[in-house]
């Protein structure tokens, strides 16, 4: 077994063993969403409006919520430190991590996702799109969450300032997402809002590990 | 104090003109030092003096302000990769996570480090620190002095031909007595398989015929440092 599966079995292994980090994220997910028909009044019509982007903001907040322990555990430990002498180039490191991440947090999301579009009314036709872009959104947190993450790592109050650097750089794939639902709803191709949102994933798979590497190693020095 | 023996074939570690920096501050400077297949070096030094610092430079967990680091001759900053494979770091902290127990802890680091039977491996090492009672429990019931064993363990993970440079930063801190002499035990059969030991310790480890190093010597060399010179003096 190569030691990028050896380390994505140890954060696995943890994450079950604390078992609440995972469970926190999706309870917060459900939450999150819940709140949304006591504020604004169960009106049918206007909830099943906005759900696409309601189930959508409230993935992204979920993801963010365990995304500052990412590292920081590690670093904490000195992990980090015997991590970044072993035989596992850091890239490495920090992509068996970052998907370690969204195994834990951001799959339960998409399992969650159903049970939430039925609260909010969304028609029959968005189910399987909310899947889709969901299934290319929430890696695309973890990818990018990871960057920020491993570039506040270390700093005093890490943990505001994290979401502070990451939220604005999800706008892209909160449109794209978001986009894609409306189209299908209105009856229009999700096509282009797909292509899109799978062209960042495609760029972030690369890039995030890259740089959250290279911040890692400036949080060692 | 050892270069005398440049005239020697360069195997082993050797520094040169070593400079550290720690913000603004010289922690020391123009360190010299040379160390042959199994040999020791015990560093010595007031607190701040820069024995962890010197540790971690070599271990390429810093860089150097000046100076260089060879290896058999050859420069470390050109293929840092080689040489974090050759060697085993053991800082400060356990990096013992509380939720797996001692043997799966100490079975990941067989496995990143790509050793082949990483289990096997991992029980025959906690069974050389006389840990192998505890391999099931948890990390979080192990105690200080358990915890840093399980750390200590790594090293005898690998021969010492695939990782010959030990550096170990405060060994013995938190050990009862008789694991001291197992580390030294250890530490004894890696020098005599042709490893390499640097150490920084308060306590009485034995390491029969190690060179010793007093950074609190190297450092104060900046032009206003009359406080530093205060603060080298062995007290």
């Amino acid at each position: 077994m190569s030691g990028f599966l050896r380390l994505l079995r140890r954060d696995l292994r943890l994450a079950l063993r604390q078992g609440a980090d995972a469970a926190m994220a999706v309870l917060f997910f459900v939450l999150c969403v819940i709140m949304f028909p006591f504020g604004i009044g169960p009106e049918p019509g206007v909830l099943a409006r906005i759900a696409p982007g309601v189930i959508l903001v409230a993935a992204l907040l979920a993801s963010l919520l365990s995304l500052d322990r990412l590292f920081q555990a590690d670093h904490e430990d000195g992990s980090l430190e015997l991590l970044s002498l072993s035989a596992l180039p850091m890239e490495a490191v920090a992509a068996a991590k970052i998907l370690a991440h969204w195994l834990v947090t951001g799959l339960p999301l998409i399992l969650a996702a159903p049970l939430l579009a039925l609260f909010l009314n969304l028609p029959a036709d968005g189910f399987p799109i909310l899947l889709g872009t969901l299934l290319l959104a929430t890696p695309l947190l973890s990818l990018i969450g990871g960057v920020g993450a491993a570039l506040t790592l270390g700093a005093r109050r890490g943990g505001v300032l994290l979401p502070l650097l990451v939220l604005p750089l999800y706008i892209p794939a909160l449109i794209f997402a978001a986009s894609a639902i409306d189209s299908v709803l209105m009856g229009h191709s999700a096509r282009p809002h797909l292509l899109l949102l799978s062209g960042l994933l495609a760029a972030s798979l690369p890039l995030s590990p890259w740089g959250a590497a290279a911040a890692l190693r400036a949080a060692l020095e | 104090m050892t270069q005398g023996q440049n005239s020697l074939a360069e195997q082993g570690l050797a520094a040169r003109r070593l400079t550290c920096l720690r913000g603004e501050r010289v922690v020391f400077a123009d360190l010299d030092f040379m160390l042959p297949p199994g040999g020791a070096l015990i560093l010595l030094g007031p607190n701040g003096s820069g024995k962890s610092s010197l540790l971690r430079l070599l271990a390429g967990l810093s860089r150097p302000f000046s100076g260089a680091l060879t290896w058999n001759g050859a420069d470390i900053a050109r293929d840092p990769d080689a040489h974090r494979t050759r060697l085993r770091y053991a800082g400060h902290q356990d990096a013992v996570k509380p939720t797996l127990t001692a043997l799966e802890n100490l079975s990941v680091w067989a496995g990143l480090d790509g050793l082949p039977d990483p289990e096997e491996r991992a029980e025959r090492a906690l069974a050389a620190l006389a840990m192998d009672h505890v391999a099931d429990m948890p990390g979080r019931y192990l105690s200080a002095g358990q915890k840093k064993r399980v750390n200590l363990a790594r090293l005898a993970l690998a021969p010492a031909a695939a990782a010959p440079l030990w550096l170990l930063d405060e060994p013995a801190t938190a050990l009862d007595r008789d694991s001291i002499d197992r580390l030294a035990g250890l530490i004894a059969g890696h020098r005599r398989a042709g490893g390499l030991v640097i150490l920084s310790t308060h306590s009485d480890l034995d390491v029969p015929g190690a060179v010793s190093l007093n950074l609190a010597d190297f450092g104060a060399i900046a032009e206003d440092d009359e406080q530093e010179e205060a603060a080298g003096a062995p007290a």
